[in-house]
């Protein structure tokens, strides 16, 4: 198994100090005895894994020499060596980046959003219905917007009532995770448009295909 | 020669080793690390990502020269390198500075501390 973990380390080598010493390398493990020694050989192909990547990049001024059929494969913007510095630099600027974003989700989510939608609503015919004085009713009837801050972004539906049963609203207060409850940050949502479409589909209708205005 | 060897010193411990051991007669990977261990009584130890790293910094700038694989029974691997004329004088300036450094050394050791 050291084997196979020190040759993949090899191979994980640069190209161009792998063809020139990956064989070598794998001479001297194979006449290393001990598991000790061996556990030693694989931790200086890491060391050196590392450090041919990170302090060595002879290979990108190689690689970038090589031509396939006179032609470059690739170009560098820079001819010199890759600094340790430029390596710094750049895991600052990740860093400072990932905080920005981390920063920009925590003040979305203390600054919610609210979003009104309209719901569309499918009124029955006043054929199909039962109580003809439910069809009045929905069209008079509408459910207050109800907006909270418990949520972060909010959507509002609103919707006329299609029946005369009563709207169980809260009734009983709702315990959130924190013991606080829920039925206070209930408010009514000021200035919320409420739109109705009133179609002939009768109430069994399926509510896939819903109507917009 | 002297203004041409002043970059490379003073050398590093395990470029020193290398040197040293290609001095005396050409050899390959893994002897340069046995050698090595023998020379510094088991204090030093090469590994072969250290070496081959110094090896290849070594031939790009011309101190150490590949003499490539030998046929026989050795390990078909196994390649040889030996000290080349320049990487010689390099090693020769490193070791008159280290004398230098051990002549005052001593001398500094020897002389008696003033009293204020």
């Amino acid at each position: 198994m050291f084997r196979h973990l020190y040759r993949f380390v090899v191979l994980a080598h640069p190209a161009s100090f792998r063809r020139r010493f990956g064989d070598e390398m794998l001479s001297i493990f194979d006449q290393s005895e001990g598991k000790l020694s061996r556990v030693g050989l694989l931790a200086d192909g890491v060391m050196s894994l590392l450090r041919q990547w990170a302090l060595r990049p002879d290979f990108l001024q190689e690689a970038a020499a090589s031509t396939m059929a006179g032609e470059p494969r690739f170009y560098t913007f820079k001819k010199e060596k890759l600094q340790a510095a430029t390596l710094v630099y750049g895991a600052l600027l990740s860093a400072l980046a990932l905080n920005g974003v981390c920063w920009a989700m925590g003040y979305a989510w203390n600054h919610p959003t609210y979003i009104a939608l309209r719901w569309p609503v499918i009124v029955p015919s006043l054929a199909s219905s039962s109580t003809p004085s439910s069809a009045g009713a929905a069209k008079s009837a509408v459910t207050p917007a109800l907006c909270t801050d418990q949520g972060r972004v909010i959507l509002m539906f609103n919707a006329p009532i299609l029946s005369n049963a009563p709207i169980a609203r809260n009734t009983e207060p709702k315990k959130n995770v924190t013991g606080g409850s829920l039925e206070s940050s209930v408010v009514p949502c000021p200035d919320i448009p409420h739109n109705r479409v009133q179609t002939g589909a009768p109430a069994s209708a399926p509510r896939k295909t819903p109507q917009r205005n | 020669m002297k203004e041409e060897v002043s970059p490379f010193v003073p050398l590093s411990p395990a470029t020193l080793h290398i040197l040293l051991t290609l001095a005396g007669e050409e050899m390959h990977g893994y002897a340069i690390m046995q050698e090595v261990q023998r020379q510094s009584e088991g204090k030093y130890k090469l590994g072969p990502g250290t070496l081959y790293d110094n090896l290849q910094k070594l031939m790009d700038r011309g101190l150490v020269e590949e003499l490539g694989r030998r046929a026989g029974g050795d390990d078909p691997r196994r390649r040889y390198y030996k000290l080349s004329s320049f990487g010689r004088g390099v090693l020769s300036a490193e070791i008159a500075r280290l004398e230098d450094v051990v002549r005052v050394g001593k001398l500094r050791l020897q002389a008696k501390p003033r009293r204020a």
